[in-house]
C-alpha cells in the first residue's frame, strides 16, 4: 500500500488537507469581498488572527491592526514577530505583513504556509483595490475635466458682431480638453471692434487657467478706451506683476481694433505669430510682425502700433501657432503655406456675412489634411476678418 | 531624451552646455536649476550653449527669458551661444531676439564680455 497523501504532505491526513485547503479558500473569500483598501487589510488581519490564535496582525503601509501587536512590530527589532511581504504582479513591494504568536513562540510549517497563501491572495486583493482606487480618482479628473472644457468653450464669444460691409469668424480647437489659446471680440461704444488672438506659453490645464485670468484682464481694460499701445503694455505688467509662475506662462497675443467706416486697422503684435492681410487680386501679403516681447514676460515691456487699411475684398488671419506647426513627418506646414492656404480658402467673390466662416472651415480642412490624422499637437485658433467688395 | 547640462569654465567664463529635449514637463526644470546652480558660484560671465537642444517650445523660451532676468539681477552678463534654426526662429518671432546677445562663435563669445 502506498501512502503517498501522507508523503508529501508533512504527515497530513486528506481529511486534514481539505480543511486547510478550505480555511484558505475561506479567506481568500473574504479578502476579495471588498475592494477598498483598509477593509482587505482588515480582513486578511483578522483571518490571520483567528485562524491560528495569534495575538495580533498589522499591515504596516497603510497600517492596519488586528488584536495585539508589540509597538516594536514596525521596526525589524520585533522580536517574535514574523514578516511577510505582499508584492505586487510585477515584483513591486506594495506593503508588509507582521504578525505576534502567543508568547513569541516559532510559527509551525502550517502556519508559515496559510500565512504566505494568504498573503499571496491578499496582495491581489491590494493592488485590485489600488487600481479601484486610481480609476475612481481618474474619472474625478476626467469630470472635472470635462466641466473645465466646457467652461472655456463658453468663454469664447458665443456670436460674432454683426459688422456691416465685413464678415467676421472665429474658429478654436484645443489639444487637450483645455487649451492655452484666447480669442475674443469686444464691439467698443463708438462702434470701433477689438479683437484679440493670443496663446498662453504652454499646454492643457495650468496655461488654461491662465488664459482665464488673461481674458478677465483683457476684458477690463478693454472697456476704459485705451489705445492698443497702453492695452498692451499694461496687461504685460499686470501679467508680469502675478509672479514667477505667470511669468512662466507668458502670453504672446496681436491686437487689432477695427473702425468699420472706412476700414482703418491698428495692429500690437506683442511677441505673436504675424498676423496675415491679404489683398483682394493677391499681390504681396503683408504681415503684421512682433512689435514688443511677449505680455508679462519682461517689466516695463513697450509696444508700437501698426496701421493698415482693409480696402474692399481684402481678407486679414490672425491665428496662433498651432495653424503653422502641424507636421507631416519632418516637414512643418508653416506660416508661407499658411499664407497661400488662407489665400486659396477665402473666396473674395463671395459677398455675405457668411464668408470668412467658410474660409476658416475650409483652412481648417487645408491643415487636417496635411497632418494626415497625426494627433494634434498644439492649440489652434484663428480669426478671420473679410471686407466685403 | 530628456535636457542634460554640462557644465565647462573657460577663461573665467562659465559655460552650459545644453542638450536635449527643453519643454515643461521634461527639461524646463533640469534648465532652470542648472542655471541657478551657476549663478549661486557667483560667476559674473555665463554663456549657454544651445547647440545641443533638439527641441525646445514656448517654455523653454520662458526658462531662457528667466535665467536672463535671474543673471541680470545678480549682475552676471549672460549671452547665448548657437541656437538652433528653430530657436533662432522663435526668438525673432517673439522679439526677443533684441533682449538676447547671441553668438555662434564660441571664441567670439567669450571674448565678447568685458575685460
Amino acid at each position: 500500500m502506498t501512502n503517498f497523501e501522507t508523503a508529501d504532505t508533512g504527515g497530513l491526513s486528506l481529511a486534514e488537507q481539505v480543511v486547510r485547503l478550505q480555511a484558505l479558500l475561506e479567506a481568500s473569500r473574504a479578502v476579495h469581498s471588498t475592494i477598498e483598501l483598509p477593509d482587505v487589510l482588515r480582513q486578511a488581519a483578522r483571518i490571520a488572527v483567528l485562524e491560528l490564535e495569534l495575538d495580533g496582525a498589522m499591515f504596516t503601509t497603510p497600517q492596519v491592526t488586528f488584536g495585539d501587536v508589540p509597538a516594536a512590530a514596525l521596526t525589524e527589532e520585533c522580536k517574535g514577530c514574523r514578516r511577510f511581504e505582499l508584492l505586487s504582479r510585477d515584483g513591486k513591494r506594495l506593503t508588509e505583513l507582521v504578525v505576534a504568536a502567543k508568547g513569541g513562540r516559532e510559527l509551525t510549517l502550517y502556519e508559515r504556509d496559510f500565512l504566505e497563501g494568504l498573503v499571496l491572495q491578499t496582495a491581489i486583493a491590494v493592488e485590485n483595490a489600488i487600481n479601484h482606487a486610481r480609476h475612481l480618482s481618474y474619472a474625478r479628473l476626467a469630470q472635472d475635466l470635462e466641466a473645465a472644457r466646457g467652461i472655456q468653450q463658453s468663454l469664447l464669444p458665443q456670436k460674432m458682431p454683426e459688422i456691416a460691409g465685413y464678415s467676421v469668424a472665429a474658429r478654436s480647437r484645443a489639444c487637450y480638453s483645455v487649451g492655452g489659446d484666447y480669442l475674443d471680440i469686444v464691439t467698443e461704444p463708438n462702434g470701433y471692434h477689438l479683437m484679440v488672438v493670443a496663446d498662453v506659453a504652454g499646454k492643457g490645464m495650468a496655461s488654461a487657467l491662465m488664459c482665464t485670468a488673461f481674458r478677465s484682464a483683457f476684458r477690463t481694460l478693454a472697456k476704459q478706451s485705451l489705445t492698443l499701445r497702453e492695452l498692451a503694455g499694461r496687461l504685460s505688467q499686470q501679467h508680469y506683476e502675478e509672479g514667477t509662475e505667470a511669468r512662466r506662462r507668458y502670453v504672446t497675443a496681436i491686437f487689432l481694433r477695427l473702425d468699420p467706416a472706412s476700414g482703418d486697422l491698428e495692429f500690437v503684435n506683442a511677441g505673436h505669430n504675424p498676423g496675415i492681410l491679404l489683398g483682394v487680386n493677391g499681390g504681396v501679403p503683408r504681415l503684421v510682425k512682433a512689435s514688443g516681447t511677449p505680455l508679462g514676460m519682461l517689466p516695463g515691456s513697450r509696444y508700437t502700433v501698426e496701421r493698415m487699411a482693409l480696402e474692399p475684398g481684402a481678407r486679414l488671419l490672425l491665428y496662433t501657432d498651432g495653424l503653422t506647426e502641424i507636421f507631416k513627418g519632418e516637414e512643418e506646414f508653416g506660416e508661407e503655406r499658411l499664407v497661400d492656404a488662407f489665400g486659396e480658402a477665402d473666396d473674395p467673390g463671395v459677398n455675405h456675412a457668411g464668408r470668412a466662416e467658410v474660409a476658416l472651415e475650409r483652412l481648417w480642412t487645408t491643415l487636417d489634411a496635411f497632418g494626415e490624422g497625426a494627433p494634434q499637437v498644439d492649440d489652434m485658433s484663428a480669426i478671420a476678418l473679410c471686407r466685403l467688395g | 531624451m530628456s535636457a542634460k547640462v554640462n557644465i565647462r569654465h573657460v577663461d573665467g567664463v562659465t559655460i552650459l552646455d545644453v542638450s536635449g529635449r527643453i519643454t515643461l514637463g521634461e527639461g524646463g526644470v533640469t534648465l532652470r536649476d542648472a542655471i541657478h546652480n551657476a549663478l549661486s558660484t557667483g560667476t559674473k560671465k555665463l554663456i549657454l550653449d544651445m547647440g545641443g537642444v533638439t527641441y525646445m517650445d514656448s517654455s523653454g523660451v520662458g526658462e531662457l527669458t528667466g535665467a536672463f532676468m535671474s543673471a541680470k539681477n545678480k549682475e552676471c552678463e549672460f549671452k547665448l551661444l548657437n541656437l538652433t534654426k528653430k530657436l533662432d526662429e522663435l526668438m525673432q518671432i517673439t522679439k526677443l531676439a533684441t533682449i538676447f546677445d547671441v553668438y555662434t562663435d564660441e571664441k567670439e563669445a567669450i571674448a565678447s564680455f568685458k575685460k
